[in-house]
């Protein structure tokens, strides 16, 4: 009889691999047209929209790696939209009209107000949104405008990469994103990318006046806008040589934060959008959004069988204190090999972690972010699988005591970051 | 096919490569739990080899006990045996305690090492007669068919003391276990429950307490520990 603990890890080890091998297929299969080349000649007018909310320390850095971008300026509209900033977010940005960015303010209404105010204000063809906490490589729009050569893309995602990674929580998001920069590729490729990021999607404004602005979809407007597109039938594509560099959250709190707004974003535009889980839409309704619901509800069993089992090794403990009468220092630390239990689930679960040292090479390849990221993914591998399923099970008590989650914005960008 | 799926959309689900993949995954699958299976078995074929040792180590010994006979007590070392004998009973303790692992081979295994360890015993106890020495030994009567919630009490302390006391010589025998050599002890020292303590002889049977069984050992277990 196997025990409830490995038949998990089997399950665990089985979807595990099954992705992997299904994204490194995926992989081969396009190994030709991972990148796409640019446009010497063909520049249309581009809008990019800064929404910022008391981001003093970071807007100048923003709309600098803007103007610093590779792109003829007159062809390249800078639009700052201050929603209420009780700091000097608008004067810092009132500095730069000078350079030819339009700066505007309004009362605070939250982010997806401040996007619509831009795309107002613009007749650009491409419009897009670059959070202010966040640079642009400056190669990163001219490699992602000849996507939009097939009239059937609405939108085109960048790469994204943790920004001077300092902190261990940092830098496990660097890890993250690496993975990410992989699998939005690879989810572009068949037709699943679920998320549109703020720092740096770029649409095609007729989608927008088509079918409608930007909506305040449980404040994760990125991921509405994403599903939006793709039920319209519409493709979304990823250049994955287009950078651009986002300080991630340096606090537990911060983190916590972000990430319990995102995943609160993802169930409730989920629910919305719940036809997308129909055969019309392929690989995206039958294979991605089934896979990450079921990747979630088999972390968070596994969160509880190992809080489960934490708890049961402790009480263990405590019955062999309490049957040597507390002299527990002469507990016998001599390790046997043989007791090392090397059946079946150990190995599976030594061929799930091969195939993710496996992706992660992969990633930093196509992230070209190899420096000391074996520390960092031994940091992931340990850290991540808790946190990842801890916020999840805060979401989803939270969701059901319908609890509303409020915007709060990172308190701690250190100067020390931004150097 | 649905309508809003036309050619080159990246959302197309192209079956083959869903099952090419499951087929991957299932042969991967499938070799890891082969990898796993004989892994169990050499398991149990090393735990055998421990047994053949073990028995050759016996014979040596008796050998060389028939050997000096005519002055048994000296040159005889018996630690690096017990220290085996220790081995094997925890390795099968292990392999007992996992599921699929209670077959034949490790109820034969056990049965085998019973024997030994009461080889052994008698061993000590002829040392003990013969030539003077005072090796204190503990047989300890277990069960583990659930019938003994205190067993797994009783085990801790016993490697406690086995931990603490390197001279000591302890002795754990599977009450249930049927083979004539054991039911004959049984009978003789009249061992009826488990957990079951017999120290030089007498017989404690139920739970007995660290310090309780320290009481009983620690005169002559420091004494033996300033001799040696």
């Amino acid at each position: 009889m196997m025990e409830f603990g490995e038949i998990l890890i089997s399950i665990i080890a089985f979807v595990s691999l099954y992705t992997s091998i299904f994204f490194i297929i995926t992989l081969i299969e396009h190994r030709n047209n991972i990148t796409k080349g640019e446009h010497p000649k063909k520049h249309p007018l581009v809008c990019i929209i800064v929404p910022c909310f008391n981001e003093e320390s970071t807007v100048a850095k923003t709309i600098d790696s803007l103007l610093g971008l590779d792109y003829p300026m007159k062809k390249l509209e800078i639009i700052v939209v201050d929603d209420g900033s009780t700091d000097n977010t608008y004067k810092v940005a009132k500095q730069y009209e000078s350079k030819g960015v339009k700066v505007f303010r309004k009362k605070n209404g939250g982010k997806y107000t401040a996007l619509n105010l831009g795309l107002s204000k613009t007749k650009a063809e491409f419009v897009g949104a670059l959070d202010a906490d966040s640079f642009v490589d400056p190669k990163a729009l001219k490699r992602m405008l000849p996507y939009f050569d097939n009239p059937k893309v609405m939108a085109v995602t960048p790469s994204l990469k943790i920004y001077n990674a300092k902190s261990w929580i940092q830098r496990i998001q660097r890890v993250e994103y690496a993975l990410g920069i992989f699998f939005r590729k690879m989810y572009s490729l068949i037709g699943s990318i679920n998320v549109t990021p703020g720092p740096f999607s770029i649409y095609r404004k007729v989608f927008f006046e088509k079918h409608g602005y930007y909506k305040k979809a449980h404040l994760t407007e990125d991921i509405e806008m994403a599903l939006r597109i793709q039920t319209h039938h519409y493709w979304i594509e990823n250049s994955v040589n287009a950078y651009v560099h986002t300080v991630g959250p340096s606090t537990f709190k911060d983190l916590y934060n972000q990430r319990k707004r995102w995943y609160s974003g993802f169930l409730k535009n989920t629910i919305d959008y719940k036809n997308i889980f129909s055969r019309k839409q392929g690989n995206l309704g039958l294979y991605t959004m089934p896979l990450a619901l079921i990747s979630i509800a088999i972390l968070i069993v596994s969160f509880f069988y190992m809080l489960y089992k934490f708890g049961e090794s402790l009480w263990n403990m405590y019955i062999y204190a309490r049957a040597v009468e507390f002299d527990i220092f002469r507990f016998d630390l001599s390790f046997d090999l043989f007791m090392l239990n090397i059946n079946t689930v150990l190995i599976l679960g030594a061929v799930t972690l091969i195939i993710g040292v496996i992706l992660i090479i992969i990633a930093a390849k196509l992230s070209k972010e190899h420096d000391k990221m074996v520390f960092s993914y031994i940091m992931y591998v340990i850290a991540y699988g808790f946190l990842f399923a801890f916020w999840w099970l805060v979401v989803l008590i939270n969701s059901l005591a319908k609890k509303e989650v409020k915007w709060t914005p990172k308190k701690t960008i250190s100067k020390k970051t931004l150097s | 096919m649905p309508k809003s799926m036309e050619p080159g959309n990246p959302k197309i689900v192209n079956v083959h490569k869903y099952l090419f993949v499951l087929t991957l995954t299932i042969i991967i699958f499938a070799a890891g739990v082969l990898v796993g299976n004989s892994v169990a078995s050499a398991k149990i074929s090393s735990i055998q080899n421990l047994g053949q040792t073990l028995r050759t180590d016996i014979l040596a010994l008796e050998l060389q006990y028939n050997i000096m006979e005519s002055d048994p007590c000296r040159g005889i070392g018996f630690g690096p045996l017990l220290e085996e004998l220790y081995t094997l009973g925890s390795r099968l303790d292990f392999m007992e305690s996992k599921s699929g692992f209670d077959n034949d081979d490790v109820v034969r295994l056990k049965q085998y090492y019973s024997l030994v360890e009461l080889r052994h015993w008698l061993f000590i106890k002829k040392l003990n007669t013969e030539c003077n020495q005072e090796n204190n030994v503990i047989l300890y009567f277990y069960s583990n068919k659930g019938d003994c919630p205190k067993c797994e009490d009783q085990g801790h302390v016993l490697s406690y003391l086995h931990n603490k006391y390197p001279g000591l010589m302890i002795y754990s025998f599977d009450k249930n276990l049927n083979n004539p050599a054991l039911e004959a002890i049984r009978n003789d020292l009249n061992i009826q429950e488990a957990p079951t303590i017999v120290i030089n002889d007498d017989v404690y049977p139920g739970y007995q307490t660290r310090s309780f069984l320290e009481k009983l050992l620690n005169y002559s277990v420091e004494n033996e520990q300033i001799t040696e």
